[in-house]
Parts: structure tokens; C-alpha cells; sequence
């Protein structure tokens, strides 16, 4: 039976109930074809999120501050928490959702980040063109023998954090970097015995903590739209390196 | 009742980055779009009464600047449009700061927003953008869900074809 369009965008969106929406999680193992629909749907959502998420960064321009001026004064950036009970239902997820910077980070699905000046350095972490990127040498290495609970994860340059399937069986690891020249945080999958890189965000060393929470917010937003089940425990991430990461 | 005003005033201020990001994807430049953010907000502030506390300001402001926008397309549409959507497109690039070419792929993705008729565009723009989910969508607009969702989906489908070309080989 042919799940319709209709539904798979609905659970793209997270409008099914659990239910259902387990339901079709469970038939999405089985059935790359329709795991493929539902990502393109949710691409679509994460690249908008991310054309469009810049925009709530910008400072506001006078004209509309003015018009809110009385109360804008008196609480200068920090928004107070309302101490009445006005309903804000999902602004703390909307804030959540949208808080990254995207000035440096595309998601897509289709779409690959990339920043140029990186590319041609020697110890270079990706290889290949832009829409086509791969590991690099160094953090091929890192992706394919290092474990989330190392006591080297911890302190390294590059280091690994979430792993886990997507719906297709692929399995995917996040990864943060560290340079002189400022930190990446990206999304890896592990295809045709490589690791291509499905989105790297850059954290130029001058801007701090406040973008590198913005990077990975992106990153995490895509985790989120690949993500099929729970990400891997330290056993399954061992069990899925010792099994050569699927192949 | 002045405690009430400058209560919801403070809510508006904390909305005011999402009213923009909303207002830009509906608009066709940042100018244009900070107009109908201006245009909402004074709409709002006269009609403060109008807000029922309790319930969603966020929800509330979309309806008010949505209203104000198709007004906007309306006359727009019959001043037989002497400023053609050709200046179409943000200048993303002017903000120099992290000057990366990701700035193209949102281009793109912002490029194929405006290709969207109206009604598709809004429909993305509160689902896909804001966050909103189908039934608060559907509710803002006063269209039966169905309606909603197959907005949604044409909307949807038209900005796929537009950002992957040869979709599939991701």
C-alpha cells in the first residue's frame, strides 16, 4: 500500500499523531523510496528555515523600535519574562527552532556548506566541491575509529558527537572542529565507504560562543530532519564502528 | 488598561524579529517588508482592545499583517504594477559581514519563495518559516485545513523543483 503525498508531508511536519507517525517511522526502515519523500519535504522546510533565519537576527531598525519605544527603553535587550499570563505556546520552541545565525549555514539536504577558504588548506576537513563534499583526511579518521565516549574526544581539534541512522539505514555523525582560524560544526554520513559531508556551518574565530551555539543549532536542525529513532548508545555506536559503519 | 497596553507593547517588541522574517518572506524587499511590519504594528497599537489576553499575540499579529499585506497586493495590482517584481531578489550580499556563498543557496531558496503565488506563499511562509503547525495555519487564514494543506503541498513542491534541479542523488 502506497502511503500518499498528503500524509508523508504530514509527518515531514510532525501534524500525525504518535500513532501514526510510528507507524510510517517503522514502514520508513523498510522502504527507501518513501524515506526519500519524506526528506525531500523536509529539505525543503530547512532550507527556507535557513534563507529566512537570518532575517530575526538583524537589529531592528529605529523606525520600528520607535514605534514600541515607551516599553523598548525600558527593557533594553533581554526580553523580560511576562509575568501575566499571556499564552505564548510555542515561542520557547520557536526560539529554539530559529535562533541560529544562518548567515554562515545552509541546510538542505541537497545543499552542502561549504567556505572556501578552508577547502584549499592542507590538513584540509573536507575534500571535493561544493554540492559534493567528503571528509577530508583527518577527519575521515576521526569519523570512522573514533567513539563519542573516547577520552581523546574530549580534548581533540576535531571532535564526534551525536551518531545515528536515518531513515534510509544510513548511519550519521555530527562533528564539531577546531582552528586557528575559527571552529565548523557539520553533519557526516557514511556513504559508499566515505563520509559526505550533508551540511558544515562555520564559526569564525572572532565571533565566540554566541555563533558556535548558532552553528550547531543548524546542525542540530538537521540532525532533527534525518534522524530516524533515537540516536545510537555507546553500545550501538561501537557495535555500528565495528561493522564498518554499514557497509 | 495602561498596564494592559504597555504589557502587550513589551510582547510586540519581543515579537518584532519574527513579524520581520515573516513580513520578508511575503514581501519583495527588506524596504517593502519593514513597511508591512511598521504598517501591522500600528494597526495592532490602535487596536489593542482588539487583543484578547490569554490568547496568542504571535497568531494575532500574523492575521493583522497578512490582512495588511493582501491589501497592499491589491492595490498594487491595480496600479497595473509599474514597479515590476524584476528588482525581485534581496541584496543578501550587502551585509558583507560573513561574506560566504552560502549567501546563494539562500538566494535561491528566497528566489523561488517569490516565483509563489500569494496565496501559496503565506501558507509556506506560516508553516515552513514560523513554525506554525496545520490547524493554527489553516485557522489564521479562515481556510478549511484541506485547503491549507494543499497549498502548502503545491507551494512546497514548486520550491523543490526550484532548489534541485536533479533532485535525488543527495
Amino acid at each position: 500500500m502506497r502511503i500518499t503525498d498528503d500524509v508523508l508531508m504530514a509527518f515531514a511536519d510532525g501534524e500525525l499523531p504518535a500513532e501514526e507517525a510510528e507507524r510510517i517511522e517503522a514502514m520508513m526502515r523498510d522502504d527507501r523510496e518513501m524515506a526519500a519523500r519524506v526528506t525531500r519535504f523536509r529539505s525543503v522546510r530547512s532550507a527556507l528555515r535557513a534563507a529566512y533565519d537570518s532575517v530575526a537576527q538583524e537589529p531592528i531598525p529605529d523606525r520600528l523600535r520607535a514605534l514600541l519605544h515607551d516599553v523598548e527603553a525600558a527593557a533594553p535587550s533581554a526580553p523580560e519574562p511576562s509575568a501575566a499570563p499571556i499564552v505564548h505556546l510555542s515561542a520557547e520552541r520557536e526560539r529554539r527552532r530559529f535562533s541560529a545565525p544562518t548567515w554562515a549555514a545552509i541546510a538542505a539536504g541537497l545543499v552542502v556548506a561549504v567556505l572556501a577558504g578552508r577547502m584549499s588548506t592542507p590538513d584540509s576537513l573536507f575534500v571535493g566541491e561544493a554540492g559534493h563534499l567528503h571528509a577530508g583526511g583527518q577527519l575521515t579518521r576521526v569519523l570512522d575509529t573514533r567513539l563519542a565516549s573516547a577520552p581523546e574526544n574530549a580534548n581533540d581539534d576535531i571532535r564526534v558527537g551525536l551518531t545515528f541512522r536515518t531513515a534510509e539505514g544510513d548511519v550519521c555523525r555530527t562533528f564539531t572542529g577546531n582552528g586557528d582560524d575559527g571552529g565548523v560544526s557539520g553533519l557526516a554520513c557514511h556513504e559508499a565507504n566515505d563520509w559526505a559531508i550533508r551540511i558544515a556551518a562555520a564559526t569564525p574565530a572572532s565571533d565566540g560562543e554566541y555563533r558556535q551555539a548558532g552553528a550547531e543549532t543548524v546542525v542540530m536542525d538537521m540532525v532533527d530532519a534525518l534522524i530516524a529513532g533515537e540516536p545510537l548508545d555507546a553500545a550501538q555506536e561501537q557495535a555500528a564502528r565495528d561493522n564498518h559503519w554499514g557497509d | 488598561m495602561a498596564a494592559h497596553g504597555d504589557l502587550v507593547r513589551r510582547e510586540l517588541a519581543a515579537l518584532v524579529p519574527r513579524l520581520r522574517r515573516f513580513a520578508r518572506a511575503l514581501a519583495r524587499n527588506p524596504d517593502e517588508a519593514d513597511d508591512l511590519v511598521q504598517n501591522a504594528l500600528e494597526k495592532a497599537l490602535r487596536n489593542l482592545d482588539a487583543w484578547t489576553p490569554g490568547t496568542r499575540l504571535d497568531s494575532w499579529m500574523f492575521r493583522i499583517m497578512k490582512n495588511a499585506w493582501i491589501d497592499e497586493v491589491r492595490s498594487r495590482s491595480v496600479r497595473t504594477r509599474v514597479f515590476a517584481p524584476e528588482e525581485a531578489g534581496f541584496d543578501v550580499g550587502a551585509d558583507g559581514a560573513a561574506a560566504m556563498e552560502l549567501h546563494l543557496e539562500a538566494q535561491a531558496a528566497r528566489a523561488a519563495m517569490e516565483t509563489l503565488p500569494d496565496e501559496q506563499r503565506v501558507a509556506v511562509a506560516l508553516v515552513l518559516i514560523e513554525g506554525l503547525s496545520y490547524r493554527e495555519a489553516a485557522d489564521l487564514l479562515d481556510v478549511p485545513i484541506g485547503t491549507l494543506t494543499s497549498r502548502l503541498a503545491r507551494g512546497r513542491a514548486a520550491i523543490e523543483a526550484r532548489l534541485a534541479p536533479q533532485a535525488g542523488d543527495a
